[in-house]
């Protein structure tokens, strides 16, 4: 595979790339990235980061920004109805005003597009708007200065209801879908989030979504990230955590031929809670590959990482959770645990547990398991007259449970529970 | 009802069931006794299908019919219910579901109709009555967070709602007060009639104080070594399992 050629590609496209928007500074982001586009590289498997996730399929596609949608589509399918007034709707990446209804009243949303040298200087007390440059991911999310929004929460502000950002994809072939947001939590402030992807068609394209959430004092976010996809996701999150701030981010990915997200949450203070979930569902030859990154440098803050996946056929799933805890972060809590179901022989989980801890006085532990449904459990079902299908929907629902009864928003677990029940309907057999 | 002849069972290549001979009629209560590692649970989970369990000799005929290739499921759609020794939880699973889902199984079998909610919420409050279980079992998850009581409890909730033919009882009186196997057997004597049969499975005596038996079986070393009525009990509990051995 030649990487060089593949880059030549997209550095071709960033090149001849009209910035929409109205900001000089937008242009000179844009400018900037793509210098450190075209002198980054893509990582093979010979990268330690990149060891079980080979991104070769994604590379021999060729992809291309798209254009804004005319037609008429029902969007009504995709959304968590429960509170369909704070939406903003994205097809292929592009900002849907048709479809989108908000009306913050006590907080902000505004389109990137949309924003004056003010926005950006305003932006960029907060952000380092050009990208955390962490991979050629990012740099690419970057350069190609996609849509997206920065939502300010202001101090001392509750948002009540879940805000939902719907991402419409694979409308049109082949779509390169770069969309980004920047998402502030002002202090003593709350907030939830829906990001919520969803397929059109079974077009292929290859969505990279680039999330940077802030938390200031004491704020407290909810963060839905559910991928129900078809072709190719990336996923970068970037979270910082102030003093006493509190997050419950959901990491969901039920299907996608290759998905990958890379989350660094950094606990920046002390008396920070910072807890992630993670479900993620396999079928086919798909794969799912979350690498979590979290990092204590000061005292007294508490993470709770829980990953739970479910493959299935020739599915290939990968964990990397990494802690790091820096030597001042005494006292420090740091929780981990993978554990994955496989329904076929031919399914298969990579785990890895990275724990780098400096500190000497905090209490870290991780652990990670493979397994199939236990036979006992569903000898027990079964011995009630209950069929072997329904035992295994129910067990995986029992194994589920732990994530799903963490989510507040019923539409949510309502859904989730439907998507577990079609991975065991659309296989074939079970075969262990 | 159930004729179990000369059978012979493995677990894990190693041979547990030594040729049991045993048969129950309609009515009847047996009790089977015999110290730990003699084979009674082994029995138990061998009629209610375990796959874990290879019956390598012998059959099991029940209501006449050889169940040797009936998997779990079917076996108690015919009416064979094993009350676990340890019960599993289900988080995230309902109580009133796994019940509902179950009985309509059951019914399904028996060309019944699906049963409707105000129906079956009239048969549940019913039978909990009966265990003085409280009404918020309903919504919790099967077993999650019960104590050793309340699982118990519930196996013979389950017990009483799907009224099986047979029940085998698998060292339910293990782990519970005096006062919670009153309950439990109580229920046990509740479900009782004469078109059905229970066949207990005990290490102690104290169970058959309350669920008087007609037969009582020691197993010792994979075979049935002596049977008696409910004086054989007594007289193990007085003498052990050594005097019956010897």
């Amino acid at each position: 595979m030649d990487f060089k050629k593949v880059k030549d590609f997209y550095s071709k496209q960033i090149a001849e790339l009209k910035v929409t928007g109205n900001s000089f500074l937008i242009e000179e982001i844009k400018n900037s990235s793509l210098n450190e586009f075209n002198s980054a590289s893509f990582p093979s498997t010979k990268d330690e980061e990149w060891k079980y996730t080979d991104i070769t399929p994604l590379l021999q596609k060729e992809f291309f920004i798209a254009k804004k949608v005319k037609d008429k589509i029902n969007i009504e399918k995709f959304i968590f109805n429960n509170f369909p007034q704070n939406l903003i709707v994205f097809i292929d990446g592009i900002f849907s005003e048709e479809y989108s209804k908000y009306e913050p009243s006590n907080f902000q949303i505004k389109n990137l597009t949309s924003f004056t040298n003010d926005d950006i200087t305003f932006l960029q007390d907060y952000f380092d708007i050009s990208g955390s440059k962490k991979n050629i991911f990012t740099i690419m999310n970057a350069a190609f200065a996609g849509e997206g929004f920065f939502i300010y929460v202001p101090d001392n502000t509750n948002v009540e209801l879940p805000l939902q950002i719907l991402n419409i994809n694979g409308y049109s072939n082949n779509a390169l879908i770069t969309p980004r947001y920047f998402i502030y939590v002002g202090k003593n402030s709350s907030l939830k989030i829906i990001s919520n992807n969803r397929h059109f068609s079974d077009n292929s394209y290859f969505v990279n979504n680039y999330f940077d959430l802030r938390l200031a004092r004491n704020s407290h976010l909810d963060f839905y990230n559910i991928l129900n996809e078809n072709s190719f996701s990336y996923n970068f999150t970037n979270i910082l955590m102030e003093r006493e701030s509190n997050l419950n981010h959901f990491s969901i990915s039920l299907n996608g031929k290759f998905i990958r997200n890379d989350l660094t949450a950094e606990l920046n203070d002390e008396n920070i809670e910072c807890n992630l979930n993670g479900l993620y569902l396999s079928k086919s030859d798909n794969l799912v590959d979350n690498h979590t990154e979290v990092i204590h440098a000061k005292p007294n803050s508490n993470s709770n990482e829980i990953y739970k996946g479910i493959l299935t056929d020739k599915s290939h799933g990968v964990f990397n959770g990494k802690i790091i805890v820096a030597p001042q972060a005494q006292k420090t809590n740091a929780f981990q645990s993978n554990r994955n179901i496989l329904l076929s022989k031919d399914a298969k989980v990579d785990t890895k547990p990275q724990l780098e801890i400096f500190a000497d006085d905090v209490k870290c532990s991780h652990g990670a398991t493979v397994g199939s449904l236990d036979e006992n459990s569903k000898f027990y079902i079964k011995s009630r007259g209950i069929p072997e299908d329904i035992a295994n929907k129910m067990l995986l629902k029992a194994f589920a449970c732990e994530i799903i009864e963490k989510i507040e928003i019923k539409d949510i677990r309502k859904y989730l529970t439907s998507e577990i029940s079609n991975l065991l309907t659309e296989k074939k057999s079970l075969d262990n | 009802m159930l004729k179990i002849k000369n059978l012979y069972a493995t677990v894990e290549g190693k041979e547990i069931l030594k040729g049991i001979n045993l048969e129950i009629q309609e009515g009847e209560v047996h009790a089977i006794m015999g110290p730990n590692g003699s084979g009674k649970s082994t029995l138990a989970n061998v009629l209610a299908g375990h796959n874990n369990y290879k019956v390598t000799q012998g059959e099991i005929i029940f209501e006449g019919k050889n169940i040797f290739d009936l998997s779990v499921e079917e076996r108690a759609k015919e009416g064979i219910f094993l009350a676990f020794q340890y019960p599993v939880e289900i988080p995230g699973v309902t109580n009133y579901s796994f019940l509902k889902t179950a009985l309509n199984e059951i019914r399904k079998q028996n060309n019944l109709e699906e049963i409707d909610s105000k129906e079956f919420m009239d048969l549940l409050n019913k039978k909990m009555k009966i265990l003085d279980m409280d009404d918020v079992f309903i919504q919790r998850s099967v077993n999650q967070g019960f104590s050793g009581g309340e699982k118990k409890r519930n196996e013979i909730l389950q017990l009483l709602m799907l009224e099986p033919k047979l029940a085998l009882l698998d060292e339910t009186d293990s782990g519970l007060d005096i006062d919670a196997l009153k309950i439990v057997s109580n229920g046990v004597n509740v479900f009782r009639n004469k078109n059905n049969a229970v066949l207990a499975v005990t290490h102690y005596q104290r169970l058959l104080n309350y669920i008087v038996p007609d037969f009582v079986h020691v197993l010792s070393k994979g075979r049935i070594i002596k049977s008696g009525g409910k004086e054989l009990a007594l007289e193990l509990e007085e003498k052990g399992y050594d005097w019956i051995k010897g």
